[in-house]
């Protein structure tokens, strides 16, 4: 069954066409990753997909339900679960708590989130900082316990935005790592990433987004090699010799 | 040979041994530690909720009794403020308005319907329920300081109402006339104000214990993650609009219990004292400067502004009784300056310089 399907969507922000006609399925476990320059629609593409961002036009399959213009909630609720690119930690929970909150919003128990997020913060070698305060720890934790923090929800669906930027290469290597063994777990992982090599090898699909338009979809060694796609991040100068 | 310590080194703890074969000094020490301990802090804060119902009989009179329950309708009405101001982040100046739905319903069941207060108590908590749901609902749309702007706008237009109701006392304010004396009636001899002073300590006991019962449960949590940031709240499944409305009819009802008592104990209410914006004010600024978002807060708060307050009203002599709100306005922008987070926020500060200059005790931790 198809896990995620996009129709023409499309995204305007007043004057600038963010994204145009997208078009995409996205079959089930997984990782795909989406690429593409600065601006090129990514991260509201992820919004559209989990809720909070209006799209102007399109239709958006989640399983057989049409969920395009759902709110957060209730794409958190269905399973959707996403980390962001500028790290949103609440200011005066701990990491434990953070964790703790998204499974006892996914319906767990509180004395069952308590267990499960402590599990979680293992999971994400974070155990060490738990009753930390998450706003005061590195980039590199943070970012790990927005993964927790996701997958605390239980998600069909997982949405990692930029989940890489920032991490030195032994942080970034252990992540990649941790997201492979996700799809194991029956989870759909969509990563975004400017760095092309950090993704290409556990991704089993590749889309590309420019400017607003998906430019290609398909194996990471055909993307890599797609014309259209070099010229996108070369730019056009380097395409004709 | 006695070891040298170091400036500011940690001297050696002497082991506290426990059982029989203590000094007497050592024999205070281990009690009142066991007391300090976080995870006893229920059975501290119970006796300390003991000693203040006793206090009467030791301290006793009019003045003292009539401030310190003062001080319990504020701490209480404040305390049920911070769940949706300081804990949800929420700031809203309609909380005199519940204050006044349970003292015009106290008022007006002994005035209109010759009933006991309790029940219009019991009214106003069920008017103020309502008037924060659906007041709630449409306005937690509304960014927050939008938000705090339109419960300024209850608060008037409520004030518009009541001042114009006849039924109410209008604005000239409604008279309690005096009946038996009883717990029933909520009135009692002019001359004792033990049992107000009282009732006000268990609603206050009461609401403590509502509130921290409440931060325990993901209503807690939930509120916490909506105040630091609503969008990633949303985006774990937290519906805010619909967490805000809890908390908001929540924290909603010690005020109208609050002001069931406080018109009861002066037989007396109007709008150009309860539904004005000083009187709603003075809710927020009780919880703000005792420490927005702490549990003990509104209390420190209430003690310290009611207490000045009141104290300020009755001694100040003749002359410079019109100095009563300079000085008041002084402790308050002091406070605001060297305590910007609240009282409480001072905590660790005093705590830390206790332990330097108690070192002496024997290690008694005051926190
Ligand atoms: N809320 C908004 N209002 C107006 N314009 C927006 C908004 N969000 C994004 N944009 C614009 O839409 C375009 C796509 O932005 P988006 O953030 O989706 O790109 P991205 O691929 O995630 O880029 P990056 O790699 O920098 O994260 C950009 O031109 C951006 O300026
Ligand atoms: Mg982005």
């Amino acid at each position: 069954m198809v896990m995620l399907r996009a129709q023409g969507v499309s995204v305007r922000f007043g004057g600038v066409q963010a994204l145009r006609d997208v078009t995409f399925e996205l079959g089930g476990p997984g990782i795909y990753a989406l690429i593409g320059p600065n601006g090129a629609g990514k991260t509201t593409l992820f919004g559209v997909i989990s809720g909070g961002v209006r799209a102007t036009s399109g239709q958006l399959w989640f399983g057989d339900r049409q969920v395009l213009g759902w709110k957060p909630w209730e794409a958190a609720r269905s399973g959707v679960a996403r980390t962001f690119q500028i790290t949103r930690a609440w200011r005066s929970l701990t990491v434990m708590e953070h964790v703790e909150l998204a499974a006892v919003a996914s319906g767990e128990s509180r004395g069952a989130a308590r267990a499960r997020a402590a599990e979680l913060c293992g999971s994400v070698g974070l155990s060490d900082v738990q009753h930390r305060l998450a706003r005061e720890l590195p980039l590199g934790q943070q970012r790990r316990m927005e993964i927790a923090r996701a997958l605390a929800l239980g998600p069909s669906l997982l949405l990692l935005d930029e989940a890489l930027a920032g991490l030195t290469a032994t942080e970034a290597g252990e992540l990649v790592q941790l997201i492979s063994a996700l799809p194991s777990r029956d989870i759909c992982v969509l990563i975004t990433e400017h760095v092309m090599e950090l993704v290409m090898p556990i991704a089993h699909t590749v889309l590309v987004l420019d400017h607003g338009v998906l430019i290609a979809v398909g194996p990471p060694a055909e993307v890599a090699r797609d014309p259209t796609v070099l010229a996108a991040y070369l730019g056009d100068a380097h395409v004709t010799p | 040979m006695t070891p040298v310590l170091m400036p500011g080194a940690r001297r050696p703890r002497p082991a506290v041994v426990r059982g029989e074969n203590q000094s007497s000094a050592s024999g205070i020490v281990g009690p009142v530690r066991w007391l300090l301990a976080r995870r006893n802090r229920p059975v501290l804060v119970g006796l300390a909720f003991v000693v203040a119902g006793l206090s009467p009989l030791v301290v006793g009179g009019l003045g003292w009794e009539t401030v310190s329950f003062q001080v319990t309708v504020f701490a209480a009405t404040s305390l049920g403020w911070n769940l949706l101001g300081g804990y949800g982040g929420q700031i809203s100046f309609s909380y005199a308005v519940y204050f006044a739905a349970g003292a015009y319903g106290a008022g007006v069941s002994v005035t209109s319907f010759h009933a006991s207060p309790w029940v219009g108590i019991g009214a106003g908590v069920a008017i103020a329920c309502l008037i924060a749901l659906i007041t709630g609902l449409p306005l937690f749309r509304l960014r927050t300081h939008y938000y705090s702007i339109a419960t300024l706008a209850i608060l008037e237009v409520t004030s518009l109402v009541v001042s114009a109701a006849s039924p109410l006392g209008a604005s000239g304010g409604l008279e309690i006339p005096i009946t038996p004396y009883g717990l029933g009636s909520l009135e009692f001899s002019p001359l004792n104000a033990t049992p107000f002073f009282e009732l006000g300590l268990g609603l206050l006991g009461v609401t403590l214990l509502g509130v921290w019962w409440i931060l325990r449960t993901r209503t807690g949590l939930y509120l916490r993650a909506i105040r630091d940031d609503p969008v990633a709240a949303e985006a774990f499944g937290i519906r805010t609009t619909w967490w805000k409305a809890v908390a908001a009819v929540v924290s909603c009802i010690p005020a109208p219990v609050a002001g069931g008592l406080y018109a009861m104990a002066a037989l007396f209410v109007d709008p150009n004292t309860v539904l004005s914006i000083p009187f709603s004010v003075l809710i927020v600024l009780v919880a703000v400067l005792g420490g927005l978002g702490t549990l003990w807060g509104p209390v420190v708060g209430a003690a310290l502004v009611i207490t000045l307050q009141q104290n300020l009203a009755l001694d100040l002599p003749g002359q410079a009784s019109g100095l009563e709100p300079v000085i008041y306005g002084i402790v308050i922008i002091l406070v605001g300056m060297f305590f910007s987070q609240g009282i409480l926020a001072a905590r660790p500060i005093v705590a830390t310089a206790l332990r330097r200059a108690g070192a002496r005790v024997k290690g008694v931790r005051p926190w």
